[in-house]
């Protein structure tokens, strides 16, 4: 008899343990809620005026990548720099895919641009020139802005071999990020491999 | 009679593990799962089928299943008819439903089924406050039904992505986002602001390159208190390209002297050392090999390619023997993705493809076919690759590599400069 009783309590134990089983894989967590605001709350934003008009844009009108393709036109042959009401056109250098050397063609732009920077800081002290050194948009943007500032500091050196002072350049490079054209074509992509002259009062 | 009982249990407990495990173990037979909106959810601003088609997103892009378009009426709390979902192929099913409670709290609860087992195997909720976090809803429920599948991590899917964007000419602004950009967040505006790299594993802070002043300088912006730091400046340019793993040592892209060249910066010392010596054009430095080795992209072959440097040694290393034109590195271990160009002449269609190669054998292999493929960033657990590519418009490429599948997510505004994750 006890023995029976025994073995009828193993299997009633068996049996549990069976069914315990059964549901051991089963996770409930009907109490704990994961929230995923916590991670995103803490995110602090500089502006907390309007979000940028690009992200409450639900369509893909105002900043489409449409809006870029333009030509601004104020640039295409060079910056115009207007110290103390007189307007300078210093034209812009331009140089071959992947290069930074100035041809001789160019060579004579930035030689011209000599000149009209030297008679412009006759009659005004303190003048700098900024250069800028652009890309077109091959290529890696970090390879791009140490390609453009190549090309800025081409046209640097050779301001500095007609005669201007080291100390009155600044260089930077945009990289691709000024084109003055963004048609898909050799003729824009020719345009943007550039550096800029500007005047700064 | 013990004995045949232990063995009894024993038996059950070991065929219940191997039905689990077999799921996963044999690639050739992922698992099919199914996904069904509940009858009896709400259907505010359509939040139910953005969410769907998000879960199903992620587990297709996990690499780990399979997954099938089913269209099954079925009531949150009613038992599955399983017969239907066996004949559809199923072997699992989940099926949620969302509502918004008194506090305008967006929740989802979910019910996971096995399907062959016949059983409700997990069953949580998700909520959140915003309806713009949804993205984040959906990550959260394809990686804890990949995590009770016990199938590699996914993990990575919950984490920002930053990036910045170029919105007009010089001027960009940083972003984060979720994987797949639905979910987006400007963290820095105005001016020209790029090369967003994060400075450490835990996403609480990142580098970036600012244009507002005089010359470019490298910001350090603390995300959750908003405070910025400027750690160097340069005439010329300034790019931070990686961050050792400790977060300690910056691999710098710097032009002090108007001369592109890679430096290693302390930011506990703030000693910076000068890598590369070359007067070409040296960027893009990674470490390798525990931070003992600089990976880089120098023009010093007379176009851009890449070439390793041992950090206190002379010596540069060339490590790309195909290509004329190789820019671009990302490495994990002993593999380094690189974007090479294809053609000689730049202007084709079939312009800059992603190329593996490890660094311990002669093994290449292709990762894309087509268009301007830029930028490759491996995942931390280097299974996964992050990468730009520029068609008609900007995307945000993922490449699962051990799945051979490749996966693209469209920005709708601006462009994208660099990104990072």
């Amino acid at each position: 008899m006890k023995s029976v009783l025994k073995n009828t309590v193993l299997g009633i134990c068996a049996l549990g343990l069976l069914a315990g089983c059964a549901s051991k894989d089963v996770e409930y967590d009907d109490s704990a809620v994961t929230n995923v605001d916590q991670q995103i709350d803490r995110v602090a934003v500089s502006d907390d005026k309007a979000q940028s008009s690009a992200l409450n844009s639900n369509t893909d009108s105002q900043y489409s990548t449409d809006s870029l393709q333009k030509i601004t036109n104020a640039s295409v042959n060079g910056v115009k720099s207007d110290i103390n009401g007189k307007v300078v056109l210093l034209e812009s250098v331009h140089f071959g895919f992947d290069k930074y050397k100035l041809s001789d063609e160019m060579r004579k732009i930035a030689s011209a641009n000599y000149i009209k920077i030297d008679e412009v800081a006759q009659s005004y002290e303190g003048l700098k020139v900024k250069i800028e050194g652009n890309t077109d948009e091959w290529g890696s943007d970090e390879y791009n802005y140490a390609l453009g500032l190549k090309r800025a500091k081409a046209a640097k050196d050779a301001l500095i071999a007609d005669g201007v002072n080291e100390k009155d350049i600044v260089m930077v490079s945009f990289g691709e990020s000024n084109p003055v054209c963004t048609q898909k074509n050799t003729a824009c992509w020719k345009m943007n491999r550039r550096a800029d002259y500007r005047l700064l009062p | 009679m013990l004995k045949v009982l232990l063995f009894f249990i024993f038996f059950e407990f070991a065929f219940s593990l191997d039905a689990t495990m077999e799921i996963i173990k044999n690639k050739s037979s992922l698992p099919t799962i199914g996904v069904v909106v509940a009858n009896n959810t709400s259907k505010e601003n359509a939040l139910d089928t953005k969410i769907l088609k998000l879960i199903q997103k992620d587990l297709q892009v996990s690499g780990h299943f399979n997954d099938t378009q089913i269209t099954i009426e079925s009531e949150f709390n009613s038992l599955p008819k399983y017969k239907i979902l066996r004949e559809n192929g199923l072997d699992l099913y989940l099926i949620f439903k969302m509502k918004v409670d008194l506090n305008n709290q967006y929740i989802i609860d979910t019910k996971l089924y096995d399907v062959n087992k016949m059983e409700l195997v997990l069953s949580k909720a998700y909520s959140t406050s915003s309806f713009e976090r949804y993205p984040f809803l959906a990550h959260k429920i394809a990686i804890d039904i990949n995590k009770y599948l016990k199938a590699p991590s996914i993990e990575w899917m919950d984490r920002f992505v930053i990036f910045s964007r170029y919105l007009d000419s010089k001027t960009s602004e940083i972003v984060i986002a979720d994987y797949t950009l639905t979910y987006q967040k400007v963290v820095v505006r105005g001016g020209l602001n790029i090369f967003p790299k994060w400075a450490s594993s835990n996403q609480n802070a990142f580098y970036y390159t600012s244009y507002k002043g005089i010359v470019p300088a490298l910001i350090k912006k603390d995300l959750y208190t908003n405070r910025s730091e400027t750690i160097l400046s340069s005439d010329g340019m300034i790019v931070c390209s990686d961050v050792s793993e400790d977060g300690k040592k910056l691999v710098l892209t710097m032009a002090p002297n108007s001369q592109p060249d890679i430096y290693v910066y302390n930011t506990e010392t703030k000693i910076k050392n000068r890598i590369t010596n070359y007067l070409g054009i040296d960027v893009g430095g990674s470490f390798v090999e525990n931070d003992s080795k600089i990976i880089f992209v120098s023009d010093r072959l007379k176009y851009p390619n890449i070439f390793a440097k041992k950090i206190g040694s002379t010596g540069v290393e060339r490590m790309i023997y195909h290509g004329r034109n190789n820019s671009q590195s990302t490495t994990s271990d002993d593999y380094i993705v690189y974007s090479s160009r294809e053609t000689d002449n730049e202007f084709g269609s079939n312009i800059f493809n992603l190329y593996l190669i490890s660094t311990k054998s002669d093994y290449v292999r292709r990762l894309t076919t087509n268009g301007q493929n830029q930028f490759p960033k491996f995942s931390a657990d280097g299974e996964s690759l992050l990468f730009i590519k520029s068609t008609d418009k900007s995307y945000l490429g993922i490449i699962r590599l051990n799945y051979n599948k490749s996966f693209l997510f469209p920005l709708n505004a601006g462009k994208l400069q660099s990104i990072d994750w």
